[in-house]
């Protein structure tokens, strides 16, 4: 070999070596990039460059990041003022706001490579129209537009628009439009001055670089909020339900009204009447056939859920009003909530300035939960039915058309183009879906003729086919929450609040509202659709556009109520009004109030004296005690039980122990009892509902949180098992209480007893070596806060196993995987409003920060951290480091 | 000979920290280019490159205290004596094959 072909070679073998060492390959990250020690995971810190504001900085402008970590951010303009915002949360949470909205628009391939599971997600997000949404609201505020009033769709909100459009800004949303692109150059600014070295350790990881930030981008992020909150649809399961079984049979397991409610709304005279009730509802409609397989359905997650109340000032102890939020979500790492304080002259009134603290999420200006120094707000979930979906009918003739009203109607085609990024081993592809999007019913999202997007996404069984569901969804609409947030923000009294509510559409959301003049107020706000009671919960035909919603309750009467007769407002994503006046139908699946009982009757405690306390307050959120097993335990704890258990000393012992704890049943983290009662209700909820989901194997459904009906039905079949069942076909009456897959018939006693039999064996198998008094919550149940990526090596930045107190059913509704996302409490003075508040992370998202996990700790005991919250005035007062930017 | 070494020591730890971990190909080609044998060239230059990443990783691993460091080692899986094996085997690795690589290059310049 001469020695030109052996230099060929050998600098080719360097170059081979460079490119796999450089390179991601499968899941694995680009091994000498991730482990350089210069540039590699080591150097990715924070990296705030003080100088990068001067860019377009007109005046001067001061952040304090104090002890926590939370910056708070004193503007001279509110320009300037959300610039900061975006940089600020940037430096912190870069990588989270860019995957998530990379997640809610289709475009994960991009960065992970192909994965079947991604694509799939990738087509269902890019099915599902979160982006078309995104761009819609985006359009209220400010859109690209010709001569011919043609929009230019693909604008991000920030770029120039294309040659022959010109930027045309709504002159009722200018302020929100100057907001969104402040916030974009901000994160920008901080994009710009990332490299290799210093971006997020995620980005090295998944070897990639993060893409400009841009209003459209927190449009996305708004309606994936949306998603999460008004997502889930039981259309699908209640159809199943009927048509396996029957309409009695859905009506019973998912109604509206659950047992035992406890209005949101105290007063329904404070409620308007319906002036505009639907007209022509067929009452004998006849749902569409349809059967799924119930391992697929996306459905209610039980963990979700919150709570919120105000308390007037006339019931406090100090005569301030009081007001305290607890959203629950899902809980990941870093947290789905930022903290931040905003501060700046008031843009209403420049002579004085309004300071705005509380939680956002990163991605999205100006805060969603919080206060000003004038009024304070928080949310919880409404859980109405803001979605529908319909049974597409396919032109037999044309597969390009369907059949609406008696016509041959063509779908709108849209190719989505999603890129598949490549790794050392292979080359980047794409992938090209075709979206049918129906004229009034909106996206084909279930499709015959890509099935298996069909079964990922919804469950259609395959001998289903032929089916094709089209899902219309409010938030696809131009909704335009960016604008109702930021005008919450600016709102000085409760006319302006009630203002800024009127421009809030979706999800539908419980907000909570009181103010320095110790006004307290509760609104059920959104736009809801109004529909007839006899058909739509069910799956609805798309060739008729009788069964198309289009018209909303109007704003004015929705349910609220300001400053009641008892004293405080309260939410706990309980049906929101008596059912003992007419009023529209509200259709929805809303959480048992036992929760909300519980909250309301320790409001009516502390209050009784007018007494109130934000003391009073940390008790209730932190409260761990079990309404729901203070109603069922004497049905469970019967007689029968015990003389049946009456040889097992163990039994008895457990028992007795229960017995004992049915009259304070707590779920504190070092109690043995909450770990019998956990067992023992998803044993009785296998017995009890798991004959109705067997699957096409003839299996018991084997993930029942996603169809179960709520935990108030399993409460009302125990207490009274001879009045609840279905009457089939044959007019037979079958006992829900009852097993249908075993030959003989359960009493109620058997259910109880083969459930607390197979509960405690259970446990037994977990804790082999332990006695049962040391079967504590917090080693049976945790609470496990994940990374953001749901991969098992993501554990190394998880925070697992926390020993936490509290249960689905308490004030203080923990989960394994969810629970409190965010806690704060105000109180509400003029020129001296104090808050405290918490999340289970940190204000960073690098895990190489001592502030990415923090205050985990202190969540997990029920500890606040005070938010420092300073008013303008007094800036110079607050500790932290300090940031002054002088004027250019 | 350990001036030479240390000259390079101190341009490839400069360009390391400027520039791409890829950078250290170009140091092991000119110090294979420099070198008088092949045994020379590849011993100096996994010398030179060895030691810039070890030197900073000990400054990283034992000065600087990165709380990363923990969850790196769980998120990879691997001891601190694997990850820091793992990661002085890509010098060594690349060091070997440059300066093979440079050394050649300057026999054909030579010939």
């Amino acid at each position: 070999m001469n020695n030109t072909l052996k230099t060929l070679l050998s600098l080719l073998l360097v170059c081979v070596l460079i490119h796999f060492l450089n390179n991601k390959v499968g899941t694995y990250p680009p091994i000498a990039k991730f482990l350089d020690p210069f540039h590699g995971y080591i150097s990715s810190n924070n990296n705030l460059k003080n100088d990068i504001f001067k860019i377009e900085n007109q005046d001067s402008l001061e952040i304090v990041w104090d002890e926590n970590g939370i910056p708070h951010i004193f503007a001279e303009n509110q320009k300037d003022m959300y610039m900061a915002q975006g940089y600020v949360v940037a430096n912190d949470r870069l990588w989270q706001m860019d995957f998530i909205s990379r997640l809610h628009a289709g475009k994960l391939s991009e960065i992970i490579g192909f994965s079947e599971e991604v694509l799939k997600s990738d087509r269902f997000m890019r099915r599902l129209g979160i982006v078309d949404g995104a761009k819609a609201s985006l359009s209220t505020i400010a859109k690209c537009i010709n001569t011919q009033n043609d929009i230019f769709t693909d604008w991000d909100g920030l770029s120039e628009c294309p040659a022959g459009y010109t930027k045309q800004i709504n002159h009722e949303h200018v302020n929100v439009y100057t907001m969104l692109v402040a916030y974009s150059k901000g994160v920008n600014y901080y994009i710009q001055n990332l490299d290799w070295s210093t971006v997020p350790i995620e980005y090295k990881i998944l070897d990639y670089y993060p893409e400009e930030w841009s209003p459209l981008k927190t449009c996305i992020l708004l309606k994936a909020m949306s998603l999460d909150l008004s997502g889930r649809n039981t259309d699908l399961l209640y159809t199943s339900i009927a048509t396996k079984y029957n309409d009695m049979a859905a009506k019973f397991l998912y109604p509206e009204m659950p047992y035992k409610n406890d209005p949101i709304i105290s007063d329904y005279k404070s409620i308007s009447s319906p002036s505009k009730l639907p007209e022509n509802c067929d009452e004998n409609f006849k749902y569409p056939d349809i059967e799924v397989n119930f391992n697929g359905l996306k459905m209610n997650n039980p963990g979700i859920g919150s709570n919120n109340w105000a308390i007037h000032k006339d019931f406090t102890k100090n005569n301030h009003s009081i007001l305290a939020n607890d959203p629950h979500l899902g809980l990941n790492l870093p947290n789905v909530w930022y903290v931040i304080q905003l501060s700046s002259p008031d843009i209403n009134n420049p002579d004085k300035y309004l300071d705005v603290m509380g939680a956002t999420i990163p991605g999205a200006p100006g805060v969603l939960s919080g206060f000003n120094n004038y009024i304070a707000w928080g949310e919880t979930n409404g859980e109405d039915d803001v979605s529908d979906f319909y049974q597409i009918e396919i032109d037999p003739n044309n597969k390009n058309n369907y059949l609406y009203d008696g016509e041959s109607i063509p779908f709108i085609i849209k190719e989505e183009k999603i890129i598949i990024r490549g790794d050392a081993l292979s080359f980047p592809q794409i992938f090209i879906d075709t979206v049918k999007i129906t004229r009034d019913h909106g996206p084909i999202i279930v499709d015959s003729s890509n099935l298996d997007m069909a079964e990922f996404n919804q469950g259609i069984s395959s001998i289903y086919s032929d089916i094709n569901l089209a899902f219309k969804w409010v938030a696809h609409q131009p909704t335009s929450e960016i604008t109702a947030f930021y005008k919450m923000n600016h709102a000085t009294n409760y006319s302006d609040f009630k203002n800024a509510l009127e421009y809030y559409h979706c999800p539908i959301q419980n907000f909570v509202y009181a103010d320095i003049k110790g006004n307290i107020a509760m609104h059920h706000n959104g736009k809801i659709p109004i529909r007839c009671e006899s058909y739509n919960k069910h799956v609805l035909y798309g060739n008729s556009s009788q069964f198309v919603w289009n018209d909303f309750i109007p704003f004015d009467e929705l349910p609220k109520e300001l400053n009641p007769q008892r004293g405080f407002v309260s939410s706990a994503n309980q049906y929101p009004i008596s059912n003992e006046f007419d009023y529209y139908y509200l259709p929805g699946v809303y959480w048992p109030a036992h929760r909300a009982r519980r909250i309301n009757n320790m409001l009516y405690e502390s209050t009784k004296d007018r007494v109130a306390t934000i003391e009073d307050m940390k008790n209730i959120q932190n409260d761990n005690f079990n309404k729901y097993a203070q109603d069922i335990l004497p049905y469970l704890l019967s007689q029968e039980l015990r003389n049946k258990i009456n040889n097992d000393s163990l039994l008895i012992r457990v028992y007795k122990s229960l017995d004992k704890w049915k009259d304070n049943p707590v779920h504190n983290a070092n109690m043995f009892e909450p770990t019998i009662f956990d067992a023992w209700y998803e044993e009785l909820n296998i017995n009890v509902w798991g004959d109705l989901f067997i699957d096409e194997n003839g299996n018991k459904n084997s993930d029942y949180y996603r169809v179960l009906p709520l935990y108030d039905r399993l409460l009302k079949v125990i207490e009274s098992p001879d009045q609840y069942y279905w009457i089939d076909g044959d007019n037979n009456k079958i006992f829900w209480i009852d097993d249908e897959t075993t030959p003989q018939v359960e009493t109620v006693g058997d259910i109880i007893y083969i459930s607390f039999i197979t509960a405690i064996n259970k446990i037994k198998e977990k804790f082999p070596n332990k006695d049962y008094n040391q079967w504590y919550y917090s080693d049976y149940r945790g609470t496990n806060i994940h990374h953001i990526l749901p991969n098992s090596s993501f554990d190394a930045f998880s925070s697992l196993n926390i020993p936490t107190s509290g249960s689905r059913w308490s004030p203080n509704a923990m989960q394994n995987k969810f629970g409190p996302s965010w806690r704060y409490i105000v109180e509400m003075q003029e020129d001296s409003i104090y808050a405290i508040g918490i999340y289970p992370g940190g204000q960073s998202g690098n895990p190489n920060s001592k502030n990415y996990d923090n205050f985990i700790d202190k969540w997990a005991k029920g500890d606040y951290i005070d938010l420092n919250y300073t008013y303008f005035k007094d800036k110079s007062q607050l500790n932290g480091t300090r940031i002054i930017l002088d004027e250019n | 000979m350990k001036t030479k070494i240390f000259i390079y020591i101190v341009i490839t730890y400069a360009m390391a920290s400027l520039l791409p971990w890829w950078v250290i190909a170009f140091s092991g080609t000119l110090i294979g280019f420099n070198s008088k044998t092949y045994k020379q060239a590849i011993l100096h230059s996994c010398i030179t490159l060895t030691s810039v990443w070890f030197f900073k990783l000990i400054l990283n691993f034992f000065i600087l205290d990165y709380i990363i460091i923990d969850k790196i080692k769980e998120f990879l899986g691997l001891s601190s004596f694997m990850i820091i094996f793992l990661t002085l085997l890509i010098p060594i690795i690349i060091g070997v094959f440059s300066s093979l690589f440079g050394h050649q290059l300057k026999k054909v310049s030579k010939s």
